[in-house]
């Protein structure tokens, strides 16, 4: 090989990996402007409502030994709830929170997120269960009302809410979730400033 | 007149015509003449034997390879746990950790790029339908799962970059209704990512190159003798320069990820996410939209660059008559269509059976058959003979021409005209599908010469028939070009579609060769009569 086309290969062969290397790592700038993000995150455990009524004879009769049930609780479901989210003032969502699943009987999850500018803000979240809760029916036997009523306790309260005005860092993501062991909405972020 | 009716049979018959039926594509054809223009630059610099876009699917596999050594090194030293921090342990601190984590990515993105470089070689000659819609569609998937191998590396390393490719990843997979609870939720920062999904991520990642294997057995299942790995200089050429690349240039660590955090730059892999940026920007369905649309139009290449039936090439057939049994074409058959069955005739020999599902009708079993029993209609080797035959009226070459016998889908694209430099032309669909005796014609029938120009061997489009031609011409390979026939008069060269010049080299060579020896034989033949003369004279004294 030629000197000059060994020069050309060793020049194609360097720009190449030279190439590959820049390829495999090209910066990407995500976040042009100054901006933070409002987040709405929680799974909870909405109050339940089923129709209950005792179990006829004849369907005792028509399901194994093992399997009757003498309360029957049919058409599950879980509470709506409604979300309200306003920052200074400004309402940025309302709607309904329903269960998930087909039937509407899993856990509700909210997951919404919000562009705010950095700075101080006032962030006011609602989260309140739409309806009155059911009663345990009074043809329930103990068992099955203590059951209901563990359930019910389980479920997030029929009302939370939290309004607090922060100081937002650039680029920083504001997070309002649901703590299950506080049984409140908690806000976090990193580097941000709890005011009143 | 009576010339120009034979000119046109002959077209009608030969390789031209079969060589039109698959173009129907515009962008295959134009692909096919931009890559056959780089294959010539490629070549000029580093020899076709060290071209890596003719065995751009060998090293795909040898990336592959080297992926899964470098994997299993990088292995030791991950933690679930602490995923961000162990790489970053690999990184800084572990012995040879920093190179062999660079030669991972750089492996990982070279095989997605001579992939990408595979699957545009076959479509844009053609390969992609009939009988290879199989390798094309697994070789579609091939590159899916090395996708998905790729996110789940990246995933693995928890910086921002995979950070957000996760986040994406899941507003993806939130739209298959499939799972109870949103997986995007997983990485808004409500609470710490848990070890079980950098276990299932890594449990991914080191599955799907399984899985890979697996594909790629199916993919190759319909080729005999498989190349799986390039040659031996390409492979330590290739490893070579990507472990100095990770030496010079080794990759480092982005910042970690932190999804209470927006990350504002983020160093992209454009190998493996190019589609990320433009994604972020719409609506998750729309990415998954576009994806879908993408994927089908991919597996659907083979049903939308498959010619009309009528136009079709044939799979070849076997003559039961002419059949002697002897396994040659079996052997040679690059796709395994051929197989040895019993006779329906009286004789003790089996005979040759086609599987028209499996051949492509390259006809590279005519030029293995001796008694030129089998091969596509019309281009079996009798067939061969006849076509050579009126091309011999027809051009009538004298002692002191060269015949050009061209692959048409190389051979330095000469086919197209009848002649070239002045030597007449002779197309073939394959230089590994002439039968030896249409050579011995030429030279017996008057040709000073025969000039045989096939593609590259590494890039043949039926895979061995430069390999297969040069067996029969010069090493005895049935059916063998016989003894009487002066290979000194025969030239072979392996020349790409764009490569005239050097058509025009290897032919002046040959005129050179040929007019030397015929100067020599002429010299002897007239020493040989001054020695006559002077034994006369001796006598007549």
């Amino acid at each position: 090989m030629k000197p000059l086309r060994t020069s050309a290969a060793i020049l194609v062969a360097a720009v190449l990996m030279a190439a590959l290397a820049g390829l495999t790592s090209v910066p990407w700038t995500l976040e042009q402007s100054p901006r933070s993000i409002l987040r709405l995150s929680w799974r909870a455990l909405g109050e339940r409502i089923e129709r209950c009524r005792p179990a006829t004879a004849d369907e005792l009769a028509g399901v194994p030994a093992h399997m009757r049930q003498e309360v029957i609780c049919e058409d599950p479901r879980v509470a709506p709830y409604q979300l309200r989210v306003a920052v200074d003032g400004r309402v940025l969502h309302e709607g309904l929170a329903k269960g998930s699943g087909v039937a509407g009987d899993r856990p509700l999850f909210v997951l919404h997120e919000f562009e705010i500018t950095p700075g101080d803000h006032r962030i006011a979240v609602r989260f309140e269960r739409q309806g009155t809760a059911p009663e345990a029916g009074a043809e329930q036997n103990e068992p099955e009302r203590e059951h209901e009523r563990e359930v019910q306790r389980r479920a997030i309260p029929p009302a939370l809410h939290i309004d607090t005005t922060i100081t937002v860092p650039t680029h920083a993501v504001l997070l309002v979730t649901y703590s299950p062991e506080l049984r409140r909405l908690t806000l976090h972020s990193p580097g941000a400033k709890a005011g009143q | 007149m009576i010339v120009s009716r034979q000119r046109k049979s002959f077209l009608a018959l030969s390789a031209p015509r079969l060589m039109a039926l698959p173009l129907n594509s515009p962008a295959a054809g134009l692909t096919a003449r931009v890559l056959s223009r780089l294959d010539t630059a490629v070549n000029r610099l580093y020899g076709s034997r060290l071209n890596p876009l003719y065995r751009s699917g060998a090293v795909t596999v040898a990336l592959i390879v080297l992926l899964l050594v470098t994997g299993l090194y990088l292995l030791l030293f991950y933690r679930v746990g602490t995923p961000y921090e162990s790489v970053a342990r690999i990184t800084e601190q572990v012995w040879l950790g920093r190179w062999i984590r660079s030669l991972h990515r750089f492996a990982a993105d070279a095989a997605v790029v001579t992939a990408t470089i595979h699957a545009i070689r076959m479509f844009a000659q053609r390969r992609s339908w009939g009988p290879r819609a199989m390798p094309w569609v697994t070789g579609v998937g091939l590159v899916a799962l090395l996708m998905v191998c790729g996110w789940t590396g990246y995933v693995m390393i928890w910086d921002t970059f995979g950070q957000v490719l996760a986040v994406e990843g899941a507003r993806l997979l939130d739209l298959v209704p499939l799972f109870s609870e949103p997986l995007g939720r997983a990485f808004v920062g409500e609470r710490p990512i848990p070890g079980a999904f950098f276990f299932l991520n890594l449990f991914l990642h080191i599955a799907l190159p399984i899985g890979m294997g697996v594909v790629l057995m199916l993919h190759v299942s319909r080729v005999a003798r498989a190349t799986l790995f390039p040659a031996k200089a390409l492979l330590w050429w290739g490893g070579g320069l990507l472990t100095l690349l990770s030496v010079v240039l080794p990759v480092s660590m982005a910042p970690a990820a932190d999804p209470l955090r927006l990350p504002v730059t983020v160093p992209i892999d454009v190998f493996y996410a190019f589609w990320l940026p433009a994604a972020r920007e719409v609506p998750a369905v729309v990415t998954a939209g576009a994806f879908a649309v993408l994927t089908t139009v991919i597996l659907l290449v083979p049903r939308l660059t498959r010619p009309a039936p009528a136009r079709m090439p044939p799979p070849s057939v076997v003559n039961e008559r002419l059949c002697t049994g002897c396994e040659q074409c079996a052997q040679d058959c690059p796709y395994e269509a051929i197989s040895m069955v019993a006779r329906s005739d009286q004789r003790e020999t089996q005979v040759a059976h086609v599987d028209p599902s499996r051949c492509v009708s390259c006809g590279i079993c005519a030029g293995s058959c001796a008694p030129m029993g089998v091969g596509p209609p019309g281009r079996t080797g009798r067939d061969q003979l006849v076509m050579a035959r009126t091309f011999m009226v027809r051009e009538a070459p004298g002692p002191a021409d060269i015949v050009i016998i061209t692959c048409t889908r190389g051979g330095g694209g000469v086919a197209s005209g009848d002649r070239f430099d002045g030597a007449p032309v002779y197309g073939v669909s394959c230089a590994g599908s002439i039968h030896s005796s249409v050579i011995e014609l030429f030279i017996r029938g008057g040709a000073g010469g025969v000039l045989v120009l096939a593609c590259p061997k590494e890039d043949c489009w039926n895979r061995e028939g430069p390999a297969w031609l040069e067996q029969r011409l010069y090493h005895e390979r049935e059916a063998e070009l016989q003894e009487r026939v002066d290979r000194r008069r025969i030239h072979v060269a392996y020349l790409a579609l764009s490569e005239t010049a050097g058509v025009r080299e290897q032919l002046a060579a040959l005129r050179a060769r040929v007019a030397a020896m015929d100067a020599a034989e002429g010299e002897g033949e007239i020493d040989l009569l001054r020695l006559c003369d002077a034994v006369s004279d001796e006598v007549v004294a």
